[in-house]
């Protein structure tokens, strides 16, 4: 017999035993059945308490409460979309930037024991230039550190590179990282098919596919071991495929084929100078980094180097190497946790509105709860039930969050890599992801629901209690709203402000003055040449100048060892000055470049005094240079520094030219001194720089292909982008950060006009016997307009309050991200402040000119 | 959270004067209340809302065992017996309880001239 009919069973043969007895008393029938019942209290509730002792009773309860919550949605289709749409909004954000920081700055990389990892820095010193810290390494010190060590295992690996691949007449483009040999086994990763690299591969021309490239070129064919590929025309045989989680020690990149050194050139193996590698290092059991940093210490500064640091400061050193080293994560650590701590506002946001949708609907639903209530449910019971809604709405909203999430990740690292070749992210939706999104919609679910449904039912138990309970629970309803709306006041204030903060931001960036004209008519193209080969300088490019300007549309044509906007340049040290007393060498320094004919008119850096480069700057003697007004001012205090000189290196240079200050790498710092060297005199350059006129550049990026290879064969173009983009490409982060604060920012200030709307038009409806009376009584419009607004004018002016000095008090966080002002700029704030209240009082005033309009008989009627 | 410990509270003493009226031989539901209230003289009111489920929580673990039987004017009550685990809980109970009263007690009233 089932435990519930036993109960009821039980209870009825109890009344009938209690019916008989009152009835043998004395006791009508209808009087004895009353009595008995009245003594034996609440049926319902004693089954219900009986039940509830089976541990299976929970499961049925809340299958039984979801069950009515979907009902429940089910008849108020609108609200459960709104609420669902909301959530997702918050959830989907949270999710995007956890993933895309999750992939880029939280996880270790996905190797055996990450922990034990180091990544090694050395410190050096080129001929005449400061001191530098950098993590670059020449493949023959990666041999010597190597076999020197005891207390490490030392892997190299090269950022990654385009190659082109042939496979089966195909040619495209790819990025191939080239590895030592034992990269894989010392970092512990499997391949997913074939093998890693051995210690037998050394010298052989062997390549390992990544798992995505494998997928997408190869279809994930199983028979492609043993097959051959041809990189950059050499030929290459696939041993294996790299596990699918693997994508190298560097998140932000996805290499698409990982090689052996056979890829680089015999002399490029050999080159101490050229520094190409990254060196991560196993930490051996019983060994310190501290031991191992002086090991290597040691056998690197063994061999004469030329740029070696002086003798006493530690040539090498080691950082934790746990998860890897990345430039996308330098770059975008700091912004993508400041959008992580916004993110998380709109969520608080979303739900608030949510509280304030739940606590309205609460209005309508009050029969209900009090009809269940009057029944026997438990106050506890009806939460529970309120609470599961909540949480099916929950549950809805992180799914579509979830969905919207891995989206928007995508979308989002796609925002930061356009025009960047090689940012990716292995950004495939994992447990923790999941783990993530699912505890942010339970967390979201409680903290929307909760507080609204225990206030739900408190009030409609006050309403069973008091005669006037209505008006008790009114007014508490009221109260709850007004501080929510407070609370969405606040949280809109403060991303409005960090949407106008970096907003104006990148204004700032983008529209200073930057003393060169980077517009879409200048184009930058990145010259490859061939493994091994360096043209003198000054042999192959003033021809290749003059045939580049010979195109039709090129206004004119320079070439630069660095480039525009490419880095800071280089730095020198170490100049003197003929006639003024030796300065001390760390002092006498500037930032540099070596730069072709033309390279002011070109890049549109106006000339103070003095000339531009010419064709003629070649040769020894005499060695020009142009410096900026920053260099003049500092070394000769006045910016008519043309026809004097410094010596730099042991070799003399005659300045003939002042150029305007610009910025040249880093749009944010203020102008430093800059030498422009001439590149005719120095070596070959790595980009050109052409700036057209009257056409399209794009139409003559073939025409400058051909010009190349016709000049000189053993060079072919790279990379071409226009100034616009590289500028573009300088702004990425800011860009990213503006967007998506001011999305954030618009988005949570809607919330309030639709929380504003949904409460004053709640508390219109509920007053209008009172409003109707007040203009039957003679009053104005406006005075009935500006009672129904004045409600909520104390939690936003609180709100906004709360919200601005929030902004004043952690606004110093983001102060490194800002340019051109402070985090508590005074525009910022006013203009925050007033775009809230404008849209906050447009929302309100809606519903109150509508109630205003009422008629007050038929109100009164009513 | 408060709530739930002053059922326990009362569900402890509840339990036990449950078991200690059925060591007097089995019995209804009814018949169980009415016996605690006519014994401490009405001092203690059994709510039938908590009596039930106490049955059936008794009967769960073991304690006591419920059939139903028709001994009076043919009607089928539920009638509930001691168990010997039952009767092992009760004298552990009333063990603990008596030294609770006699410790409450000396508190209460202190023997005339001790020292505290």
């Amino acid at each position: 017999m089932r435990r519930d009919d036993d109960v009821e069973r039980e209870i009825d043969a109890h009344l009938e035993q209690e019916i008989e007895e009152r009835q043998a008393d004395g006791a009508s029938a209808a009087a004895a059945r009353t009595a008995a019942l009245r003594a034996l209290g609440n049926p319902v509730r004693i089954r219900e308490d009986v039940r509830d002792l089976s541990s299976w009773a929970w499961i049925e309860r809340l299958a039984q409460d979801i069950r009515y919550g979907l009902r429940v949605f089910r008849r108020s289709p609108v609200f459960a979309f709104t609420a669902v749409a909301s959530l997702a909004l918050g959830i989907g954000a949270n999710t995007a930037i956890f993933g895309v920081m999750d992939a880029a700055v939280l996880q270790p990389l996905p190797v055996a024991r990450p922990h034990e990892l180091v990544v090694l820095w050395k410190t050096f010193q080129p001929a005449g230039a400061f001191a530098y810290d950098s993590t670059r390494f020449s493949y023959p010190d990666y041999r010597l550190l190597r076999d020197a060590s005891h207390t490490v295992e030392l892997m190299a690996a090269s950022s990654i590179r385009p190659v082109s691949i042939d496979h089966e007449e195909v040619t495209e483009p790819a990025f191939a990282k080239v590895v030592s040999t034992n990269y894989f086994a010392g970092l512990g990763v499997a391949p997913a098919l074939g093998r890693v690299f051995s210690a037998d591969d050394e010298g052989a021309s062997v390549a390992i596919l990544g798992h995505h490239y494998w997928t997408r070129r190869f279809g994930s064919d199983r028979e492609v071991l043993g097959r051959t590929i041809r990189l950059d025309g050499v030929p290459f045989t696939i041993v294996g495929v790299a596990r699918k989680d693997f994508s190298g020690e560097s998140p932000g990149e996805r290499p698409g084929v990982y090689t052996s050194t056979a890829l680089m050139a015999p002399a490029q193996l050999e080159e101490r100078g050229f520094t190409w590698l990254t060196l991560m290092g196993r930490l051996r059991e019983d060994a310190t980094a501290q031991q191992a940093a002086t090991e290597l210490g040691a056998a690197f500064a063994n061999v004469p180097r030329p740029d070696a640091v002086e003798p006493g400061r530690p040539p090498i050193a080691l950082e934790p190497g746990a998860h890897g080293l990345s430039r996308f994560r330098e770059r975008f650590a700091d912004p993508l946790q400041v959008l992580m701590a916004g993110v998380a506002l709109v969520l608080v946001m979303a739900c608030a509105n949510l509280a304030t949708l739940l606590l309205s609907r609460g209005a309508t639903r009050r029969h209900e709860i009090a009809t269940r209530l009057a029944i026997g449910a438990r106050p506890a019971r009806i939460v529970r039930q309120l609470l599961t809604e909540s949480l099916l709405l929950a549950v809805a909203g992180g799914a579509a969050g979830l969905v919207l999430g891995v989206w928007g990740a995508r979308f989002l690292v796609g925002l930061v890599a356009a025009g960047q070749p090689g940012v990716s992210l292995d950004l495939g939706p994992d447990a923790r992801l999941l783990a993530f999104t699912a505890s942010v919609s339970a967390l979201a679910g409680v903290l929307f629901g909760l507080a609204p449904a225990v206030r739900l039912v408190r009030s409609h138990a006050a309403v069973l209690g008091a005669a006037e309970g209505r008006v008790i629970g009114a007014t508490a309803h009221t109260r709850m709203r007004s501080g929510l709306i407070g609370v969405q006041a606040a949280l809109a204030v403060v991303l409005l402000a960090a949407g106008l903060l970096f907003g104006r931001t990148l204004w700032n960036l983008g529209n200073q003055d930057l003393g060169l004209s980077l517009d879409a008519q200048v184009l930058q193209v990145t010259l490859l040449r061939e493994r091994g080969y360096r043209p003198e300088a000054g042999v192959v490019l003033p021809r290749l100048l003059q045939r580049l300007e010979a195109i039709p549309g090129v206004a004119s044509a320079t070439a630069v060892a660095d480039g525009t906007l490419s880095s800071g340049g280089s730095g020198v040290y170490g100049l003197e000055f003929p006639g003024s007393a030796r300065l001390d060498p760390d002092e006498a320094r500037s930032r540099a470049d070596w730069v072709g004919p033309n390279y002011f008119r070109t890049v549109g850096i106006p000339l103070l005094s003095g000339r531009d480069l010419s064709l003629a700057d070649t040769g020894d003697v005499p060695r020009v240079a142009i410096v900026n007004e920053a260099f003049a001012r500092r070394y000769f205090g006045t910016a008519a520094a043309a026809g004097r000189g410094f010596t730099w290196n042991n070799r003399s240079h005659e300045i003939v030219g002042i150029a305007k200050d610009a910025k040249y790498g880093d749009l944010r710092g203020a102008a430093e001194p800059r030498i422009y060297f001439s590149l005719l005199q120095f070596g070959p350059p790595q980009r050109l720089e052409i700036r057209t006129s009257g056409v399209d550049p794009g139409t003559i990026t073939g025409a400058v292909r051909v010009a190349v290879r016709e000049i000189d064969p053993r060079q072919s173009v790279g990379e071409v982008t226009t100034m616009g983009e590289r500028l573009g490409q300088a702004l990425a982060r800011e860009r990213l950060l503006a967007d998506l604060s001011s999305f954030f920012g618009v988005v949570t200030v809607l919330l309030v006009a639709v929380g504003v709307y949904g409460t004053v038009a709640f508390s219109a409806a509920t007053r209008s016997r009172e409003i109707g009376l007040r203009l039957a009584l003679g009053a104005s419009r406006r005075v009935v307009i500006w009672s129904v607004l004045r409600e909520l004018s104390a939690p936003i002016a609180i709100g906004l309050a709360l919200g601005l000095a929030a902004v004043v008090a952690g606004g110093r966080v983001v102060t490194a991200l800002l340019f051109g002002l402070g985090p508590t700029d005074a525009g910022v704030l006013a203009g925050a402040a007033l775009g809230l209240l404008a849209v906050a009082f447009a929302a309100g005033l809606v519903p109150a000119v509508r109630a205003s309009r009422l008629d007050p008989a038929r109100v009164l009627r009513d | 959270m408060g709530q739930s410990e002053r059922t326990q509270l009362l569900q402890g003493t509840l339990d036990m004067l449950v078991l200690r009226t059925l060591l007097f031989g089995p019995a209804h539901g009814r018949a169980i209340a009415r016996h605690i209230q006519q014994t401490t003289e009405d001092v203690l009111q059994v709510e039938h809302g908590s009596l039930y489920p106490a049955l059936h929580r008794l009967e769960r673990r073991g304690w006591i065992g419920g059939k139903w039987e028709a001994r009076d004017r043919n009607r089928e009550l539920k009638y509930y017996r001691l168990t010997a685990a039952g009767r092992k809980h009760l004298a552990r109970e009333a063990s603990k309880w008596h030294r609770f009263i006699t410790a409450v007690g000396r508190v209460m009233t202190p023997v005339k001239g001790g020292l505290v």
